[in-house]
């Protein structure tokens, strides 16, 4: 975190400069796939899985509109994954285990926002310091509840 | 001993061993330190035993650097005890890093290490009526059962322990001491208003002390030490100056410059995932009250991104919409009430105890106010006036200036403090819109915590100091200075400690040369 600090908030610019909307597009098959749903789910309404993802465990601290708030700037900032596709798939890691049910993904959540705190991975939303994962999650909710 | 300077004959010579000029934290602090002694004080007090409008407006003057949204005259009380008459009482030591030389900080470092100072810490404790010198969190956490230290990374963030004072009004509280004290003589009403230098302007001859009735007394010591705050010590040094054109002590002009303060500011909102009371860091205000810590910037952290040190502390709720600075509560119609706390404080002698929060008291909202070190600035300076007060002396107008470096440094600070909340899941962080803009703007609340320091700084070097190690003005044998006008460094805590020991350590280096 101390050499993220240093330039705060780099994780942003990284992002712009290296994910263009194929590798996103490629992450986001990769991400249904991990999820054991087919395509089709994505498009026509929230699944169980997507509802986990769209519901970041922020709402209970910050609040439905401010979450909101909060993801429709994100979408603003990153034109790129303004989908929930792209944003489901960039939200679940490559290294993701086994997904069973709502409470492994939820768990799985929980462990990737504290990565991403203790790895300075964050994004800075509206003066609020969020996890990239968790912003991208608050992006997912503003789209799946608008 | 107590003498009424106006009620001596105009011209009256005033003689001791040692004269103490200013009579708050440090000058009284210094002055009991003498008390049965062989030697004759002198402790020379420009006002009475009480606030007084006309006394208090001999401290006007004008600010011209980045706002420095008090009056000059609000900032500093014009009375024996000085402004321990209305401080909060906040005392904690400041840090071994606060003393060391950093690459990263212009003009920092100190002429001895924290260590030093830590003996005459210990004794200062004791004129602010605190407890055993102990600030490390783990014996508070052992004291006291619902302490529990918030799980940050230790090479980050750690928990910097605050002490409470009641606190001790100088002025009630060591009075008749002072008053009783046989070799002692306290002089109220006498305002100094002139420093006369011998003829090779080498060594102090005599000070010149005015009463607001126009009477002129003549004041002779073998030693003299300024103990009247960050602001007329250099202002008393700047106007001495028909023998030293530029002032007395100011060979190299530095007096005056350096003048710093802590930012003392909202700078980040923080969310709890559940509600805590935080007992272990509840703001408390008046009354008894426990330690309470706060958050602060480890040295490795300081080190590692090259910033100054800092403290927040939580103080429950949310930020109004529309924010104010402690610096405009005072300058809005309440500045009598706010100035006048020690006899508030007789009328009403039921003080508030604090008692700890009970489980479930806690809410979610904190606020994060910083409470930040000033990076030493020559820019940030005091000068004179071309106008002039009751007694013909010009006032001393305040050149505040701040860095890019003070305001980088808090929005890392907060940073770094937004980043362990997530990390250990705790809650988030909102950093103050203020924060996030570009680095040299500051916001209409801006705010210090009516904390003067520097001005007349110590180093060894007389280029880059006023003062030498042991406070003596360089290029003067015979006279010292007092208080947190001595400080080279601000570090994050309230002065009044340091300040304190300080004085106490100078009164041990006297009372070994005073032959």
């Amino acid at each position: 975190m101390s050499s993220a600090l240093n330039k705060p908030f780099p994780y942003l610019k990284t992002c712009e400069r290296t994910m263009d909307r194929r590798h996103f597009i490629a992450r986001a098959a990769a991400g249904a796939l991990a999820l054991g749903l087919p395509g089709a789910a994505w498009r026509t309404g929230p699944s169980a899985h997507l509802q986990t993802l769209a519901r970041p465990a922020l709402l209970d601290m910050l609040g439905d509109r401010r979450v909101r708030g909060l993801g429709m700037h994100y979408r603003e900032m990153h034109p790129m994954e303004r989908d929930a596709d792209i944003l489901s798939a960039a939200i679940l890691s490559s290294d993701m285990p086994p997904l069973t049910n709502g409470r492994t993904l939820r768990a799985h959540l929980k462990t990737t926002i504290r990565s991403d705190f203790a790895a300075g991975r964050t994004v800075l939303l509206k003066g609020w310091v969020l996890s990239v994962a968790e912003a991208r999650q608050c992006a997912l909710f503003s789209l799946v509840y608008p | 001993m107590h003498t009424d300077a106006r009620t001596l004959e105009d011209g009256a010579l005033i003689e001791g061993d040692l004269c103490i000029v200013g009579a708050g934290a440090a000058g009284v602090s210094m002055a009991m330190e003498w008390i049965g002694t062989p030697y004759d004080v002198i402790l020379l007090e420009g006002g009475g035993f009480k606030y007084e409008p006309q006394m208090q407006a001999l401290y006007a003057g004008e600010s011209t650097g980045d706002p420095y949204q008090a009056p000059l005259e609000v900032a500093r009380l014009h009375y024996f005890g000085g402004t321990t008459g209305h401080w909060a009482g906040w005392c904690a030591p400041m840090d071994p890093i606060d003393f060391a030389k950093r690459d990263w900080v212009p003009h920092s470092g100190w002429p001895f290490r924290k260590e030093h100072l830590d003996p005459f810490y210990e004794r200062a404790q004791a004129y602010v009526e605190l407890g055993p010198y102990a600030y490390d969190a783990a014996d508070y956490e052992a004291r006291y059962p619902s302490y529990q230290r918030l799980p940050f990374d230790e090479e980050k963030i750690w928990t910097k322990m605050w002490q409470f004072s009641p606190p001790t009004r100088f002025g009630t509280r060591y009075r008749d001491a002072i008053m009783d004290a046989k070799n002692l003589h306290l002089y109220t009403y006498a305002n100094v208003t002139k420093i006369e230098a011998n003829e090779s302007v080498r060594a102090v001859a005599g000070l010149q002390a005015q009463t607001i009735d126009g009477k002129r007394h003549r004041v002779r010591a073998r030693r003299y030490v300024l103990a009247c705050g960050s602001i007329q010590n250099a202002r008393l040094l700047l106007a001495s100056n028909e023998q030293a054109p530029a002032g007395l002590g100011n060979d190299r002009d530095l007096v005056g410059r350096f003048f710093m303060e802590h930012l003392e500011m909202g700078g980040a909102q923080l969310i709890l995932e559940k509600p805590d009371p935080v007992p272990m860091y509840a703001f408390r205000v008046g009354g008894e009250r426990p330690p309470t810590g706060e958050l602060a910037l480890t040295e490795q952290a300081q080190r590692t991104h090259r910033i100054l040190n800092g403290t927040a502390s939580l103080r429950p709720g949310t930020f109004p919409g529309e924010m104010r600075s402690f610096f405009q509560r005072f300058s809005e119609g309440a500045i009598g009430r706010r100035m006048r706390s020690d006899e508030q404080e007789r009328k009403q002698p039921q003080r508030t105890h604090n008692q700890p929060p009970a489980p479930g008291e806690g809410r979610r909202d904190y606020r994060l106010q910083s409470r930040a070190e000033q990076m030493p600035n020559p820019a940030s300076r005091v000068m004179l006036s071309t106008e002039k007060d009751a007694l013909g002396m010009p006032y001393a107008d305040l050149h505040w200036k701040l860095s890019e470096l003070d305001k980088r440094s808090m929005r890392t600070f907060f940073e770094i403090v937004a980043h362990e909340f997530g990390r250990t899941g705790l809650g988030r962080v909102q950093i103050l819109d203020w924060l996030l803009e570009d680095d040299t703007a500051w916001p209409s609340f801006l705010s210090g915590g009516f904390h003067h320091m520097g001005s007349t700084r110590m180093h060894d070097d007389p280029g880059q100091g006023v003062l030498d190690a042991n406070a003596k003005v360089h290029s003067i044998e015979n006279l010292y200075v007092a208080g947190a006008s001595a400080f080279p460094t601000s570090g994050a805590p309230n002065p009044t400690l340091t300040l304190i020991a300080l004085s106490l350590r100078l009164s041990d280096h006297l009372k070994n040369n005073i032959g």
